[in-house]
Parts: C-alpha cells; sequence; structure tokens
C-alpha cells in the first residue's frame, strides 16, 4: 500500500533579519515542488518596518509576536501553529536547496521508522557563492553531545517534538542541541540524508562566518550537554572545548576496574628521536610512571627472540613501580592475533588495553578517559596515535572502499574538518595498536581472528563488536606515540587479503561514519569532484545563477 | 693518558661536575632532536593539510573546465540552431 505523502510544516522564526537574506530564504521556501507543505512564520517583534512589510508581502501564514521573547518562545509559537506531520527548521536567512522537501519526501517513504531526518548542509558566502559542504555521518550520538555536527536541516516528526515537550525555555542559542539531546534520550531514530538541502548563510555575525560569535549560545551549550548527561546517568562535567562550537566532556571513572594492559613483543630495538631504545621497555616504563590510572597490570606477551636481559628489565621496574607483570612466553612465528588472545586469557582485569610494543604515553590520563567510556553500549575505545615527528597515525578508521586511518599525516594538533580531531566520536573501527575493551566483549566476539596474524585483525575485531550493537569510540583526550613500522614489515600479503575476504564476504563494509559525497580511498574528507562546493557561478541578490 | 714521574699510567677523566655538565648536554641534545623532529612533523602536517588543498583546486578547475565545455557545446549549438532558423525565415 502506498503511504501518504508527508505533510511539511517548515518553521521560521524572524527578528530583523536583512531584508535581502529573508526575501531569498522565503523564495527558497515557496520555491519547493514535488512535495506538500505550509510555511509557519513567526515573527518575534522585529522593530525593522521593512521585515514586516515583507512578511505581510509573502502571502503565507505569518503570527506577529507582540513582544521580542527569543529565539525558544517564537518556536514554541511556531511549533503550536504547525499543522503539519513534520516540522523542518529553517533559520529566516537561510535557504532550502532546491527541492529539499522532494527529497525528504522520498527519504521518508523508504524509511518510515524515522523520526528525526538531518541533511548535509553548505555555506553560502557574502559573495553569494555556495561553499564549504559539510558532509556529515550518519547518526553518531557521542559526537552530537560533543558538537551540534547536525545544525542544519533537520526534520523532526512534529507528534515526536510535541512529546518531548518541544523547545525546552532558557535554552536559547543551544535550543535546537538541546531538542537533539533530548530526541536521543528519548530513544528516536535518526536517519541522515546524504544530500545538501540547507545553504547556511555566513554573514559577519553569524555563527557560520564564525562560531565565536555567538558566546551565549556557547554558554548556553555547555548548560544543554550538563543536562543531558544528567538525565541520561552519565558521571562526567562538560566545558567548552579547545575550538569554538565543540565541547570537552570528562567522564568520571571510579578506576576500579583493573586495566590488563596486553603488550605482544619480541623484545625489538630502535632508534628514536636520536635515541636506541627497547620499545618493551619505554612502553611500560611510560604508562607506569605517568599513567594517572593506577588499578594496572601488564601482561607481556614475549616471542622467543626477546632477550633474557629485556624480560629481566621488565620485571625490575614493574617492581619498582609497583605493577603487577604476567609474562606470556609465546613460543611460535609472531602473529598479532595470537599473542593479544593469549595476552588476555592471561589476564585478570575486567578491561584490557592492548598495546603495541612500540609506543610512549602522551597523555597521562588515556587510560582513565578510555576506560571512562567503556559502560552500556560502548564496545571498544580507540586513541590519538602519533608518529614520532608528532604527525598524526591514528584518527579513527575509515572505510571507504579501502581500510585507511583517517587524516594519516595531518598535523598531531590538527582539529580537522568540523573538528572531528578535537572531539569525542563513534567510528567504525580503532587501531589495535592502543585499543580497550571490557574483557567480557573480547570473550563474546570471540577475541581477535588467528588467520589474521598482522593485518586486518582490528578491523574484524571492530566489525564484530559492531555486530553485537555496540559502538567504537575514538577519542583524542587519550594518546600515545606509536613509532610505527619499526618493530615489523608494512604491507598485507596476498594471503591476509584473501582471508579477509572470507571474513566479510559481502565486500567493504559499510562505513555510516563516512559519506558517500566523499572520494574513495581517501582519509582526509576530500569531496568527490564537483562537490567541494565550489561552483563555477555566483547566485545573485535575485538569485539567479550567474557563470564565472 | 699522561705519564707519571715513575713511568706508571694515570687516566685522566673528567671531574664530577664535569660529568654532570656533559650528562646535561646530552640530556639538552636529546630534547633538541625531538624538537627539531617535531618541528618538522608540523611542516609536514601542514603540506598534507595543503596537499589536499591542492587536489581539491586542482579537481575543481577540472570540473569547471568540463562544465564550461560543455555549456560552451550547447552554445554552439543553439548558436547554430538559431542561424539556420534564421536562415531559413529569411528564405
Amino acid at each position: 500500500m502506498k503511504s501518504t505523502p508527508p505533510f511539511f510544516s517548515v518553521l521560521t522564526t524572524v527578528f530583523n533579519p536583512v531584508p535581502e537574506h529573508l526575501v531569498a530564504c522565503l523564495r527558497s521556501v515557496a520555491d519547493q515542488h514535488d512535495a506538500t507543505f505550509e510555511h509557519v512564520i513567526v515573527d518575534d517583534a522585529s522593530t525593522d518596518p521593512n521585515v514586516r512589510a515583507l512578511l505581510d508581502a509573502a502571502g503565507t501564514q505569518v503570527i506577529h509576536r507582540a513582544t521580542n521573547g527569543g529565539i525558544v518562545a517564537a518556536s514554541t509559537d511556531a511549533l503550536a501553529a504547525a499543522g503539519g506531520e513534520w516540522v523542518v527548521l529553517v533559520d529566516h536567512d537561510d535557504e532550502l536547496a532546491a527541492g529539499a522537501l522532494a527529497t525528504l519526501t522520498a527519504f521518508i517513504a523508504e524509511h518510515p521508522e524515522a523520526h528525526v531526518v538531518y541533511s548535509d548542509h553548505d555555506i553560502i558566502r557574502p559573495d553569494g557563492r555556495l561553499a564549504d559542504p559539510v558532509f556529515k555521518p550518519d547518526f553518531s550520538p557521542e559526537r552530537l553531545r560533543q558538537t551540534n555536527y547536525i545544525t542544519h536541516l533537520v526534520a523532526i516528526r512534529r507528534a515526536t517534538l510535541v512529546g518531548i515537550g518541544g523547545f525546552r525555555e532558557g535554552t536559547d542559542g543551544a535550543q535546537d542541541h538541546d531538542v537533539l539531546l533530548r530526541l536521543i534520550e528519548a530513544g528516536h531514530e535518526f536517519a541522515h540524508v546524504a544530500s545538501v538541502l540547507l545553504h547556511w548563510r555566513q554573514s559577519p555575525r553569524s555563527v557560520a562566518s564564525d562560531p565565536t560569535n555567538k558566546p551565549t549560545a556557547f554558554t548556553a551549550g555547555v548548560m544543554v550537554i550538563a543536562d543531558h548527561l544528567q538525565r541520561s546517568g552519565i558521571d562526567a562535567t562538560v566545558e567548552p572545548g579547545a575550538f569554538a562550537g565543540i565541547y570537552r566532556i570528562r567522564r568520571h571513572e571510579t578506576g576500579e576496574r583493573r586495566v590488563s594492559v596486553i603488550v605482544p613483543t619480541i623484545g625489538s630495538t630502535g632508534m628514536v628521536w636520536a635515541q636506541k631504545r627497547t620499545f618493551v621497555i619505554d612502553a611500560v616504563l611510560s604508562l607506569a610512571q605517568h599513567c594517572t590510572y593506577r588499578r594496572l597490570e601488564f601482561v607481556v606477551v614475549a616471542g622467543d627472540a626477546t632477550a633474557p636481559a629485556v624480560v629481566d628489565e621488565l620485571q625490575h621496574l614493574c617492581r619498582t613501580h609497583d605493577v603487577p607483570l604476567t609474562l606470556v612466553p609465546f613460543g611460535e612465528p609472531f602473529n598479532f592475533s595470537k599473542a593479544i588472545n593469549a595476552g588476555v586469557a592471561a589476564s585478570t582485569g575486567e578491561l584490557v588495553l592492548l598495546l603495541n610494543d612500540d609506543t610512549e604515553l602522551v597523555d597521562p590520563d588515556s587510560v582513565a578517559v578510555m576506560a571512562a567510556h567503556l559502560h552500556g553500549d560502548v564496545g571498544a575505545v580507540g586513541a590519538k596515535l602519533l608518529y614520532a615527528d608528532g604527525t598524526l597515525q591514528h584518527g579513527g578508521h575509515v572505510y571507504h572502499a579501502e581500510f585507511m586511518h583517517a587524516f594519516v599525516g595531518w598535523g598531531g594538533d590538527h582539529p580537522g574538518p568540523q573538528r572531528m580531531l578535537a572531539i569525542e566520536r563513534e567510528c567504525c573501527g580503532v587501531t589495535a595498536a592502543a585499543m580497550m575493551t571490557t574483557r567480557d566483549i573480547f570473550d563474546a566476539v570471540g577475541g581477535f581472528p588467528e588467520d589474521l596474524p598482522l593485518h586486518f585483525n582490528d578491523v574484524d575485531f571492530c566489525l564484530k563488536v559492531r555486530e553485537s550493537g555496540r559502538r567504537i569510540i575514538w577519542t583524542p583526550h587519550a594518546s600515545w606515540f606509536h613509532f610505527e613500522g619499526r618493530t615489523r614489515s608494512r604491507g598485507a600479503s596476498m594471503h591476509e587479503w584473501r582471508r579477509a575476504a572470507q571474513h566479510w564476504p559481502d565486500g567493504m563494509p559499510h562505513d555510516p561514519y563516512s559519506n558517500p559525497n566523499l572520494a574513495p580511498k581517501r582519509s582526509d574528507w576530500l569531496e568527490l569532484p564537483g562537490r567541494s562546493g565550489a561552483p563555477p557561478y555566483v547566485i545573485d541578490a535575485d538569485g539567479v545563477k550567474r557563470w564565472g | 693518558m699522561e705519564t707519571g714521574a715513575a713511568g706508571s699510567v694515570r687516566r685522566v677523566t673528567p671531574g664530577d661536575d664535569e660529568l654532570e655538565a656533559l650528562r646535561d648536554e646530552v640530556i639538552r641534545l636529546h630534547q633538541a632532536v625531538r624538537d627539531a623532529e617535531i618541528e618538522t612533523g608540523t611542516l609536514r602536517g601542514t603540506i598534507a593539510e595543503m596537499q589536499v588543498q591542492l587536489v581539491r583546486a586542482r579537481q575543481d578547475q577540472e570540473q569547471y573546465q568540463r562544465w564550461l565545455t560543455a555549456r560552451r557545446a550547447v552554445l554552439d549549438r543553439l548558436s547554430r540552431v538559431k542561424r539556420r532558423v534564421t536562415h531559413r525565415a529569411s528564405r
């Protein structure tokens, strides 16, 4: 049976916009086609007479508020007046893309379970050019906690929005973030249209231009996240992040759970920063000396090649720092997966931190930060890994026609596009060079695949974790140097590729945290040709495309 | 090495202070190597990001040229049709 197409109420609250921008906004809604909709406009007592005249001439439903009440009050009035099954939020200076509502109509027909639908968006620059498209991931709740990555365009079932109490007083400036967080709490299904359906106006005063333009919105953001954490029972505090528009959530970890650090090694040595080091010694020492999480045990899986002197030194340093050490002899040719499985089998902790021996702790709180995530439906946590020169080695996995580490080689402190390297977020996988999971989850998914001795084993493990319905989080607040490539040769063998193909007979697994508008086989968020937001035309004040 | 009065060999080694200073210098040098490598990494990171921007710009340029070529082809065809129609009308 064919379902009835959805009826949209486009809600726009207006307060003293630039008249030309308002005209463009109204026209972009009026020009929508192949969709049923109404445009509900609430004028929040604009003082600019031009605005009133424009609204009166618009020939659409306009509610004039007697006094200025702010965006929450105006949005509440708009919601009360809406008659559609879905409400679509459009700011007074933004523009719906041509056919946006038709696209939403078709998408909702294919995803009838969705209660919230959001799209990609781009920016209208002051010169009228459309630029900087924001190609978003599918629903990513941890990311949404740390930044409102959804922003525009959002369509919400009206009954759902009313059901959670609509817009909340006192959240002006972050009211949309607040609504989205409360929708998460209510367990509603979010769906993502991977198309640009809204053009966000960049004016000198707007957040689109500079996120620091509305500091009160940032303050309100801290408050709405704190409320969300409290309602969700997450023991954490929140503060403004290192960059505008992002927040730092500090989860509290009691430190009662023991963390078993599993370190496979063959006792390799090498030069780092012009100094010879025995990797496993320095990896263990850096944790024993600097880690703020004290309930640790080390399980070193020592291959036959490990020199007795290395073993002696490990025992000595663990005694010195009063950290338990278990040595697991490993008498087979090096097989990372087998070594990890043997190490975990010999461990006693509720949490296991899989750690390469060629690492050195950077952030002393790393273990605590990772452990604090491992509650509820989080199945594994990965860390930021840096090469010896401080460039990024691992920013989470990306599976986009190839298995990749995100943003390899970028500056280690670069925030990345949409600040994604500065926030904790869901990933399709994380590297086992520094990965934490729980012992229960490790056992439940069958541990590491021993037929994948060197490569793809973490990919396979992460896929199994996600198949079990759990999320995988990458955090920039846990970090290690990773002197990768110094202890074993790189590149997967044909045998491993064949084995990997057997593990995933349906081909490359889908990565919900990438975006189909991005170029395949690249992990740097390069857009597909023609989608970078640099069209060779300008849209002038009359909305006409002008070439050149 | 020096030869003493009685012909015995006396080793000349640094004193405690000199040893301390040498150790400090080694630490300083290691730190300098580390800082230099990190600084190189900062430049490498910038280059990596710029390479992406360069690829993006090249892609955009190629796309722009394709668009322009397609547009020119359409305009040329329109112009030919227009000429033909005008020519026929004038006969």
